[in-house]
């Protein structure tokens, strides 16, 4: 199940709020919210279901095993770190690496090895580094290992975060998985940022997704091989503008879709007493690489650096083993963003211009205006989608030739221009809401409030409705439609 | 002074609490309207009459679908496919779309050129015939047939995935003004292989002495579009296709050039400008030059009963996500029925059993999508057009797809008895039956939109 579908706003989200509200005591709570949660991913994924059930299981057992042999055993304690995450690191590459793996042995030898895809298990990467975080946080003593497996459970598999993030860590919500108490003002807060979270995707990334699809094809067109020299010819074809204006459509819809997932998890997180992350940050107000990558699915950059950069030395190493480091954290934040090849490329671009900017770029970008810095990091992330995009070299490729007419293909076609022109007034807003402006002028508008009561009741009637009617029309954007897509299946 | 201008800290407090909690409830009220609106099963709709589909059924239960995830998801599909009110609620997305900002004047956006054209030797030069109709005043529907059942659905709109590829679907639509037009790319390969179909009918029916004649039919794009705007669109020129497609075709087959008389006659209502076919008086002119080739009187359209039908919203305006601009300004179909003692009988898919149906029937109540099916019932595999005013007269098999239920009322004029035939649904040999029905002409009809579509022309090619 997708939070944006009607079903879940109109039917899993509302009996879940009355479920969970009728029982005062935080462990009937509990339980709630984990067969909710367990009906939530079986709905999508009725099998695998077991395979998160095992998976959490195994670190559950591993991690009461280190708690009890740390202070005695530290080697044991040790080899059960150990064990745990060859688990779960196994579990996570059969299911999701092995295809890939076997290809690129095939590919490599010559060998000609059969194997049937297994399909990826929904949410699979969210919910293997939520356990890590566990295991790792038990065995550094950030955390105290959880006694009731079925709370370990909730964690991993509640709905709100599990099969497109942020990747909460254990320590972050130990302690309100035992006792937490929802409050008013809380709920309050919650409300508004899973009903704008919902619109967001709903009217904006949703619209974003189809006008991308249209101008640069859609993933099912492009996932399907036996279309690759129709899809080619069809790509070749457009207009520079029109590859251009495609892949920005698929800039905006990927920031508004991933952090509309992470404002509905947030959201329904602060109605029901759990207290998340914060996940994205306006990246693409960003100047520079690192600074995109600081405000960029937060909880999977802190992840790498916190549980892979710094064990592995981070800059205390002098500069060549830091620069080792950065490379490895960046062919793995690729990998983890899909099992192929242009994945790791996108995420060993980044370490390219990561690099640089340690280097001397991050210097030299200091000392021009700061529209060129803009410039240069919405330039960098751009073409970074290019390579996310297009899995088949051949198609990104022609592509990237394109957009500076190499096809010969035409600068513009009447079509396009048509096209863009018709729906500029949906692009700006759409802008818009990928730039902090909204922020600002909630800022602004508080700081009238407290000058005049006359903008303060005007904004908190607003403030009173908004929440509802966004809903509203959320759902009624979901009646019938079929385009809705999900982004993070490869995740 | 100042102090008594600014509002008291703790009232503000006060006011932006009572706003936030007031948020929440509405939300909770919201919330709690939507789950009761799931529950209310018996308003949930099984038909969609603005997409003209059976809506999604909820799933049955099998240890398949269930452990595949299928279940879970057609359930899904169900919950919102047959949401209460759903017409309307899709109706009212698109109009927030509207507000949103997005646009409303391309839809199905394609760059794709059509293939090169290859210049055509002169065909022979048909003269166009000079027709000015003299259009009769409608009369009221009252003395029309209604009939009892409800109207062939053939043309619905594929469901689910995939559909019946048979039917022709929209390509990419461009929205001028409160007219919609339908872009036409030509495609070489699949044009080649309708001049080859074409060809090997007109040869099987020469050996057994039957005429062949066969009628390309362009499309709004090139006739009705503002030329400035035309020419800025990438759309294939139709004339040199069709040119190009007479030109390949070979002696026995009799052509019909329609694209000039319908190009003088531009500025009349000879398409729809929701629809993506051509009105009643497009396909009279069509029949006049028709009859002209043939060498024969047209019927003047004086002589006929006009009817007409007002409030018509089809292909373009539900494919266009119900374009506004098409949507303030619906078209009015008009039908002419031939005076004198016709009947008119059909065979709808699936049956084998003919059934008594008004050749013109009265659609003024049916849903506004469905006004084209006031001609010949629809799409049928076959039907038959009987004048029995004629003591004797000849009869012909009328071939065409839907272009053709607005032509084929006319035939009755000069033909005893006419077989309809529509070829995506007709099994069988055209020459084999035409033989069996003692025809002495065959006549294939196909808009352009067909000559691109190689499933189309594949079984067109199955059925010549």
């Amino acid at each position: 199940m997708v939070f944006s579908s009607l079903l879940f706003v109109c039917l899993f989200l509302p009996l879940n709020l009355a479920a969970y509200y009728i029982p005062k005591k935080n462990s009937t709570r509990n339980i709630i919210m984990l067969i909710f949660s367990l009906i939530f991913y079986a709905w999508g994924e009725p099998l695998y279901v077991l395979l998160l059930l095992f998976m959490t299981f195994a670190c559950w057992m591993f991690a009461s095993g280190i708690e009890k042999s740390k202070q005695e055993k530290p080697k044991k304690a040790k080899f059960f770190l150990f064990l745990s995450c060859l688990v779960a690191l196994s579990l996570i590459g059969i299911f999701k690496y092995s295809s890939f793996v076997i290809d690129n042995i095939s590919a490599l030898t010559g060998a000609d090895i059969q194997m049937n895809p297994i399909p990826l298990p929904i949410g699979i990467s969210f919910y293997t580094f939520q356990l890590l975080t566990y295991v790792i946080d038990v065995y550094r003593g950030d955390a105290k290992a959880q006694k009731n497996y079925f709370n370990l459970l909730l964690y991993a598999s509640l709905f709100h975060q599990c099969v497109a993030g942020p990747i909460v860590r254990y320590s972050d919500v130990a302690d309100e998985i035992m006792n937490r108490k929802p409050d008013m003002a809380d709920f309050n807060k919650g409300v508004m940022r899973f009903s704008s979270g919902l619109a967001k995707k709903v009217l904006l990334s949703n619209q974003c997704g189809s006008f991308a699809d249209t101008l640069v094809l859609g993933d099912s067109a492009l996932a399907n091989s036996d279309l690759l020299a129709e899809n080619i010819s069809t790509l070749s074809g457009g207009s520079a503008i029109t590859l251009w204006a495609g892949m920005l459509f698929y800039m905006l819809q990927i920031y508004l879709d991933f952090s509309a997932y992470s404002d509905m998890a947030i959201g329904m997180g602060l109605m029901t007493g759990f207290h998340y992350k914060e996940n994205f940050d306006y990246p693409y107000a960003s100047s520079t690489v690192s600074e995109f990558w600081r405000r960029w699915h937060i909880s999977l950059g802190s992840f790498f650096r916190d549980y892979v950069y710094i064990p592995l030395g981070g800059n205390r190493k002098g500069e060549v083993r830091t620069i080792l480091n950065l490379f490895v954290v960046w062919a793995l934040t690729g990998l983890w963003h899909g099992a192929s090849w242009n994945f790791v490329l996108w995420g060993l671009y980044f370490f390219v211009f990561i690099t640089l900017e340690k280097l001397f770029l991050a210097k030299l970008l200091k000392k021009i205006p700061a529209f060129f810095r803009h410039f240069y990091l919405l330039a960098v992330v751009f073409f970074g989608w290019v390579l996310f995009r297009f899995e088949n070299t051949e198609i990104m490729f022609t592509v990237l030739k394109g957009m500076f007419c190499l096809n010969s293909n035409p600068i513009a076609t009447h079509e396009i221009l048509m096209y863009l022109k018709d729906n500029f007034v949906f692009i700006i807003i759409a802008v818009l809401a990928c730039s902090p402006v909204v922020k600002t002028a909630k800022g602004l508008i508080d700081y009238y409030s407290k000058r005049s009561q006359a903008v303060n009741v005007i904004y908190s009637v607003y403030r009173a409705v908004i929440p509802a009617v966004l809903v509203i029309i959320s759902a009624i954007c979901l009646v019938g439609d079929s385009y809705n897509p999900f982004l993070y299946f490869r995740f | 002074m100042k102090k008594k201008s600014k509002p008291d800290r703790k009232k503000v407090v006060r006011v932006r609490r009572l706003a936030y909690t007031a948020a929440s409830l509405f939300f909770i009220v919201t919330l709690t309207a939507l789950c009761a609106l799931s529950f209310a099963l018996p308003l949930r709709p099984e038909f969609s009459e603005s997409e003209k589909r059976d809506l999604a059924q909820f799933p049955d239960l099998s240890a398949e679908a269930l452990f595949s995830g299928d279940y879970f998801d057609d359930i899904n599909l169900w919950f919102s496919d047959t949401f209460p009110m759903r017409d309307s609620l899709v109706k009212k997305s698109t109009q927030i779309k509207k507000l949103l900002g997005v646009g409303q004047s391309v839809h199905h956006f394609s760059e794709n050129s059509g293939d090169d054209i290859p210049d055509a030797p002169e065909d022979e030069i048909q003269s166009m015939v000079d027709v000015s109709p003299d259009v009769p005043e409608s009369q009221s529907a009252n003395d029309l047939l209604k009939p009892a059942v409800p109207p062939s659905t053939t043309e619905k709109a594929p469901s689910g995935n995939g559909g019946n590829v048979l039917e022709q679907t929209l390509g990419s639509v461009y929205i001028y003004g409160n007219t919609a037009y339908e872009y036409y790319n030509f495609v070489r390969d699949t044009a080649d292989n309708y001049v080859k179909a074409v060809n090997k009918g007109a040869d099987e029916a020469s050996k057994n002495n039957i005429n062949f004649y066969n009628m390309l039919i362009p499309t709004s794009i090139d006739i009705t579009l503002d030329t400035e705007a035309r020419s800025k669109l990438n759309t294939s020129d139709q004339q040199d296709a069709i040119n190009y497609m007479n030109a390949s075709m070979n002696k026995n087959v009799k052509k019909v050039h329609i694209y000039d008389l319908l190009k003088a006659h531009k500025d009349e209502y000879i398409y729809y400008r929701t629809d993506h076919h051509w009105t009643a008086l497009g396909a009279y002119y069509a029949y006049a030059q028709f009859m002209t080739v043939k060498g024969g009187n047209y019927a003047s359209l004086s002589d006929f009963s006009q009817y007409g039908f007002s409030g018509f919203l089809g292909s373009f305006y539900n494919d266009s996500n119900k374009n506004s601009a098409l949507e303030k300004t619906p078209d009015t179909v008009f039908a002419y029925m031939p005076k004198g003692d016709i009947s008119f009988r059909m065979m709808q898919e699936g049956s084998t059993d003919f059934i008594n149906w008004p050749l013109i029937c009265d659609v003024s109540d049916y849903n506004a999508s469905y006004k084209y099916l006031c001609f010949i019932g629809g799409d049928n595999p076959l039907s038959v057009i009987e004048n029995n005013s004629m003591t004797e007269g000849e009869t012909c098999v009328f071939v065409k797809e839907s272009f053709g239920n607005a032509f084929a009322p006319y035939l009755a004029c000069n033909y005893k008895t006419v077989y309809v035939v529509d070829y995506r649904y007709f099994d069988g040999d055209i020459t084999d039956f035409a033989k069996e029905k003692g025809a002495t002409d065959i006549i294939v009809q196909s808009n352009i939109s067909m000559t691109r579509n190689s499933s189309l022309v594949n079984k067109l090619a199955e059925t010549l």
